[in-house]
């Protein structure tokens, strides 16, 4: 028998036996569906993991290598007919190969940066202020200003800037709608999600702490994300989230449907738009956030929207999330064409989603497989579509 | 090791296939037929393409003589299929076809080494002829993607296996496709398939039509490997109505599912289980055995009257609209969720005549109380007048006592099955030991179509026609260990 440390610790040693191989993970695994070979899908893993511990095999390398070939998209986790939480279970299988110092060279870095830069991408506070420009009249009085809701950015919004008006359309937003929020600006740290994926566990907590406490100390009670991911940490990592449930955490359609029901938004007609939503897999699978961003676009006249299939929690993974994106990107990108092929066989022009790392894996997609159609944020298409504000926007209107 | 009893004779098959040439020829020779990105003989690879749910627990598998496969190979058309068959008779290398793997009793696991061979890349649907209801398909199409591509057309084969999600259909035939969601209404897979298209073990093409495909079904891929099939389809059905009924004892439950059996019209889906298994998907409120009926949803297909009169002459409850419903959306999962509950969930699957299942259960019942076993089980509708009958056991298989003995029970309620007019459900690597008792004139037929299809015996081997082990040595293994665990309880074991 091998004993596996990090399993055994985190209480994950029986998953393996408890898995009862009836395969549902596998076919909708995105890993497999490229690559095809069953040890790349779930139930092959859990067979190898198991056949380790039986004293029977080697975590070797090249397994290591494998356990880090997964999107953590939760899709094994949502099908498994005996309930395992295989995503946290890949999670503390990453933990595994970290402890056996088997860690990706990308994986390695992304540690290093969250821990020594506080993101992902080896920039610093500064940058974080960068995408700022342009609306620094919305934005100047609102850096650690005591409000009621918060709008977290999370570290690919902030740093990347082709996402910068993924932002910038969230804040115009929370401004036609008369919204009192606050940015923690250079103050905003990594949500700690990379260090899960990476196989960091411990160092979570602290992470998602260097936000929370400032968070509460501006007496925040609603905290607005555009990225699912920091959400999913914060609930699942955070000891103080856990405890206090007086936070409450929103992705940006939960936080835009909730002004539009408040009467707080106002659109004007849209010329024709086509759309069909990309469900980010954290959003649908775990956050079982699907119908605010559909019920968002109903309510914009001239905005048509189609379905894709898969949607909803069968949504295809975008190939980008755990890390896929920076251990293989060529995998990741292919991910990320198989779902764009699911777009075209739609009417649509454009697709939406609620996700940073959706957006990057389709834009890079659109750019390898010559698809013309364009990606977007939800808040973009919300933002394009506010009538202008003396026509009818905001609380007070 | 185990080998040397051989209770079928096929010691030509156990000749042709001892000796196997260099590893690196026969790998540069399967790379020239699909390519070197679909095969594999890399120890992960051949661990995950050995296995299927029978793997639980791994000790299971060394009573096996060789139970990795040497080489993984993902196909991807006929032509591929034969290069390899090619090679494999040339060198004497044993293939073990593989669907979904999501069967039992280890139906596609290697027993002698040699070729997995992947069927699921092999997943286009051909043609779907609305005109003449039928489609054309390739083995690797799991049934949930049929269904998926049947509904846009309104159409739909009406039957699947609980594991539909995973199970694709040339294993379903392999496997027998008796018992599933659907087939009592509609039939089995046997009446669905119109034609298929098969290579022998022999290398020979043969499409095979009516009663010829009969020797396909429970082949367990010993005698070749299907690339073809074409099936009928019926008009979708989208609403159905389920009734659930809780009953105090296990003859009450049975009489009247006999007789709902006997109506005139026919449940898509009719299952029955005691209330340990409820207990980890829809827990039983009333009575401590569940029966539920679902049918189509048109007055014309729900006897409503009839069922009432049964269920009440035989002391049924109706339990509640929401309980039915969820019992519907159960199907797939309902046996899979004591697994989330244990390490191993020991199971034996008895494909019995419906009159003769109060007498299954009765005896497991005392089985339960006399041996202090976590029992439970499971009852599943297959045909008009046959149920797919699950008997399970948690135990933990790091009790040995305890797990062997559970399973010669199981082999015991095997024995009385094949007694009371019954057998096993799938055959498998596990339970070949049984068909010369339970199918004594399928055992001759498949024995000559063994012979004929796949001389060389080169075609997933040791399972159906011949076994590793004797029913002899078995039932005495099984009957020392049972005889243990009773003692045990003596001596505080």
């Amino acid at each position: 028998m091998t004993k596996l440390d990090f399993i055994e610790r985190y209480g994950q040693e029986n998953e393996p036996y408890i898995c009862a191989s009836c395969g549902n993970c596998t076919l909708v695994c995105p890993v497999y569906s490229e690559l095809k070979w069953e040890s790349y899908g779930p139930r092959g893993k859990l067979h190898v993991v198991k056949s380790i511990i039986e004293g029977e095999g080697e975590f070797g390398k090249d397994f290591a290598h494998k356990i880090f070939l997964c999107n953590l998209c939760e899709h094994c986790t949502s099908v498994c007919t005996t309930g395992i939480s295989l995503d946290r279970f890949w999670e503390v299988a990453r933990a595994e190969v970290r402890e056996r110092g088997l860690l990706p060279a990308p994986a390695q870095f992304v540690l290093k940066s969250v821990k020594e830069r506080g993101d992902i991408m080896w920039m610093g506070s500064a940058d974080r202020l960068l995408w700022m420009e342009g609306i620094d009249e919305l934005v100047k009085d609102r850096i650690l200003k005591k409000a009621k809701v918060a709008y977290f950015l999370g570290c690919n919004v902030s740093l990347k800037s082709q996402l910068h008006d993924v932002a910038q359309s969230m804040v115009k937003i929370m401004d036609y709608a008369g919204i009192d929020f606050t940015l923690l600006g250079e103050k905003e740290v990594c949500c700690g999600a990379p260090l899960s994926w990476a196989g960091n566990l411990k160092d979570i907590n602290e992470m998602a702490e260097k936000n929370l406490s400032l968070i509460r100390e501006l007496g925040v009670e609603t905290v607005v994300f555009s990225c699912p991911s920091c959400i999913q940490t914060w609930s699942e990592y955070s000891k103080s989230v856990k405890e206090d449930k007086s936070i409450e955490l929103l992705t940006a359609s939960q936080f835009i449907n909730r002004l539009i029901r408040e009467k707080r938004l106002h659109f004007e007609e849209q010329p024709m738009i086509t759309t069909t939503f990309h469900d980010p897999c954290i959003s649908a699978r775990v956050l079982k956030a699907t119908e605010e961003p559909r019920e968002i676009m109903d309510e914009i006249p001239g905005v048509y929207h189609v379905e894709m299939n898969p949607s909803r929690q069968n949504t295809r993974c975008c190939g980008a999330h755990g890390l896929l994106d920076v251990v293989d990107p060529v995998l990741s990108s292919r991910i990320a064409e198989r779902r764009l092929r699911d777009v075209t066989v739609t009417p649509a022009t454009r697709i939406v989603t609620e996700c940073p790392r959706c957006i990057l894996a389709f834009d890079l997609a659109k750019f390898t497989t010559g698809y013309e159609m364009l990606v977007q944020d939800i808040t973009q298409l919300v933002e394009g579509a506010l009538s202008p504000k003396e026509q009818g926007g905001g609380k007070d209107h | 090791m185990f080998r040397e009893v051989i209770e079928m004779s096929n010691t030509d098959i156990e000749t042709t296939i001892t000796q196997t040439p260099e590893k690196a020829t026969i790998i540069e020779m399967l790379k020239g037929v699909v390519g070197e990105e679909r095969v594999s003989d890399s120890e992960l690879e051949r661990v995950v393409y050995s296995g299927d749910p029978a793997v639980l627990p791994q000790y299971h598998y060394r009573w096996k003589r060789k139970y990795l496969a040497d080489y993984a190979v993902r196909v991807e058309s006929e032509e591929e299929i034969e290069g390899i068959l090619k090679i494999a008779r040339e060198h004497n290398i044993p293939v073990v076809p593989r669907g979904g793997a999501s069967s039992c009793m280890s139906s596609s696991s290697p027993s002698r080494g040699g070729i997995s061979l992947d069927l699921k890349p092999m997943n286009k649907i051909l043609e779907i002829n609305k005109k003449g209801m039928f489609v054309r398909v390739e083995p690797g199409v799991t049934f949930e993607g049929l269904a998926n591509s049947l509904d846009k057309e309104n159409l739909t084969l009406g039957i699947y296996p609980s594991s539909a999600k995973s199970a694709v259909i040339g294993g379903w035939i392999a496997c027998g496709g008796r018992g599933g969601i659907g087939t009592p209404f509609y039939g089995g897979l046997k009446d669905h398939i119109l034609s298929l298209s098969v290579i022998g073990g022999d290398g020979e093409v043969k499409l095979l039509e009516g009663d010829d495909i009969d020797i396909l079904l429970h082949s367990y891929g010993i005698l070749g490997v299907i690339f073809e099939i074409k099936l009928k389809v019926h008009e979708n059905v989208r609403e159905y109505k389920s009734f659930s009924y809780g009953f105090r004892t296990t003859d009450e439950l049975c009489n009247a599912m006999v007789e709902i059996t006997k109506l005139e019209v026919k449940p898509i889906y009719l299952k029955i289980a005691d209330d340990e298994l409820q207990k980890f998907s829809n827990p039983l409120e009333i009575g401590k055995y569940v029966l539920s009926v679902t049918y189509v949803d048109t007055p014309s297909d729900i006897p409503l009257e009839d069922l009432k009169s049964i269920t009440g002459k035989y002391d049924g409850v109706y339990i509640s609209d929401e309980f039915s419903k969820k019992e519907w959306d159960l199907r797939y999962d309902a046996e899979f969720n004591p697994k989330e509950h244990t390490e191993t969930l020991m199971f034996q699957e008895f494909w019995m005549p419906v009159e003769k299942v109060s007498k299954m259960l009765s005896k497991y019942e005392s089985y339960r109380r006399s041996h202090r076993i976590p029992a439970l089980w499971f009852g599943m509708l297959g045909s008009h007048n046959e149920m797919r009958l699950e008997l399970m056991a948690m135990i933990d298989a790091a009790q040995y006592l305890k797990f062997i003995s559970s399973k010669g029970i199981l082999h015991k309620m095997m024995k009385r099955a094949i007694k009371l007019g019954g057998g096993p459900y799938t055959i498998g690597l596990q339970n070949s030991i049984y068909m010369s008792r339970a199918y004594p004139a399928r055992l001759t037929e498949m024995q000559e179509a063994k012979k004929k299809w796949d001389p060389n015996g080169i075609m997933n081997p040791d399972r159906v026609t011949s076994c590793l082990t004797s029913f002899r040595r078995i039932d005495v293994l099984f009957l020392l260990a049972t005889a243990f665990r009773r003692l045990s309880k003596y001596v505080g074991g």
